[in-house]
């Protein structure tokens, strides 16, 4: 004799399916539809694209004017080489973190680790490039920690303010993290602008006045991010 | 969605008739006032529309409205609770209203108060995928939450659901 199985008494539950009035799907159409033209699209790929051209043409341009400096033999190669690297770094978080739909990314996880790992491995990268370190007690006094945050606040904001434009109202989902990524876009063109440029290889001045500005853009593109990008 | 940012008005039609129903009863359950629902819907289309031109060809459709609806919700309710309380005539602070639980009438409405009592956790995870039809991976993409996270707050939601309409069939 086979036991009762019980029954689940929320499989065929009847739930209520209201639905709005006339009056409100019309004032919806009228508004969604009066004088509806088509819009031009840009995809995710051609965004990352001019991102990553703008990111270029800067870093381009200072390596450029900055190539007869002085400074220690092989150090400008390296900082090149350097900036190549980071270049794909940049290119990898424009690719999987935001040219994709959203919904269609790298997950979550991947994109806040990415968020918060990539400007600690770039400081390691930084102390580990440096030549020479100061003692604590020199460190107010490196020269130029301040001109280098600056320089990469500024090269980086212009970067990062184009990563938030082209992304604007594009993500419901994670505003907040995709503001981040384009922050930390931002940061790595400010941060490498300044590493072509800056002849200082004392690893506090690097790894405060290289990195700080890609800690503080992408704090930013987060409180923006929030706002900004979502629809 | 494609041919609604191409400039078809029909193709909007489409898109309300098939988004709509499900969409108004998620804000209704968010709200439980049919006034304030029909706002959000209102807002959450009016978004929809200034937003088609950044709408990433591919993002699926469905969870992208539902989280553009959500964030409406709770941004409309931040809004409320930072507003001043309105004083009653002689400058007092109104009286709170003590809502008297009458039994409910039938099923479905001890359904629809058991959902109610639930914790808005998973009371949001059991209307999106139980009631509105969303997979948990879509549910899980519109409540920011992974999708073992989605599973466990229906599992659990689930379960405290049967054994309030359990309690209610036997006491009726």
């Amino acid at each position: 004799m086979t036991p009762d199985v019980p029954r689940d008494p929320l499989a065929n539950a009847e739930w209520s399916h209201p639905e709005p009035s006339a009056r409100v799907a019309a004032a919806i159409r009228n508004e969604c539809t009066t004088d509806l033209a088509p819009v031009k699209r840009k995809n995710g790929r051609t965004r990352a694209i001019l991102a990553f051209a703008v990111s270029a043409v800067i870093v381009g341009s200072i390596a450029w004017l900055r190539r007869d400096m002085s400074r220690p033999d092989g150090a400008f190669r390296a900082a090149l080489l350097g900036a190549v690297g980071w270049g794909l770094v940049q290119l990898l978080v424009l690719g999987l973190g935001l040219a994709r739909a959203p919904g269609r990314r790298a997950s979550r996880s991947w994109r806040i680790a990415a968020a918060l790992l990539i400007p600690a491995i770039f400081a390691v990268y930084l102390f580990l490039d440096s030549t020479r370190m100061l003692s604590m007690q020199h460190l107010l006094q490196t020269e130029g920690i301040m001109r280098c945050t600056v320089w990469s606040l500024v090269f980086g904001s212009v970067v990062a303010g184009t990563v938030l434009t082209l992304w604007r109202r594009t993500d419901p989902f994670d505003p907040g993290i995709s503001g981040a990524l384009a922050g930390l876009v931002g940061g790595l063109t400010g941060a490498v602008t300044v590493g072509v440029a800056c002849p200082n290889f004392e690893a506090w001045h690097l790894c405060i006045g290289h990195t700080l500005g890609l800690v503080v853009l992408g704090v930013a593109g987060w409180l923006i991010g929030r706002r900004w990008l979502a629809p | 969605m494609d041919e609604y940012v191409g400039g078809n008005p029909s193709a909007f039609d489409e898109l309300y008739r098939r988004v709509s129903p499900k969409l108004f009863g998620y804000l209704y359950r968010l709200t439980r006032d049919r006034g304030v629902a029909e706002d959000l819907l209102q807002t959450t289309f009016a978004k929809v529309h200034r937003a088609r031109q950044s709408y990433l060809a591919g993002a699926p459709f469905l969870p992208w409205v539902f989280a553009i609806a959500r964030r409406t919700f709770y941004d409309e309710r931040r809004i409320a609770k930072i507003r001043t309380e309105d004083l009653s005539a002689d400058g007092t602070l109104p009286e709170p209203r003590v809502e008297m639980k009458r039994v409910p009438d039938d099923v479905s409405e001890a359904l629809e108060r058991a959902l109610d009592d639930l914790p808005e956790a998973y009371r949001e995870a059991i209307e999106l995928t139980k009631i509105t039809g969303l997979s948990i991976a879509e549910a899980a993409q519109v409540l920011g939450a992974t999708e073992a996270a989605v599973k466990l707050r229906v599992h659990r939601g689930y379960n405290q659901l049967r054994r309030q309409l359990e309690s209610y069939k036997r006491s009726s």
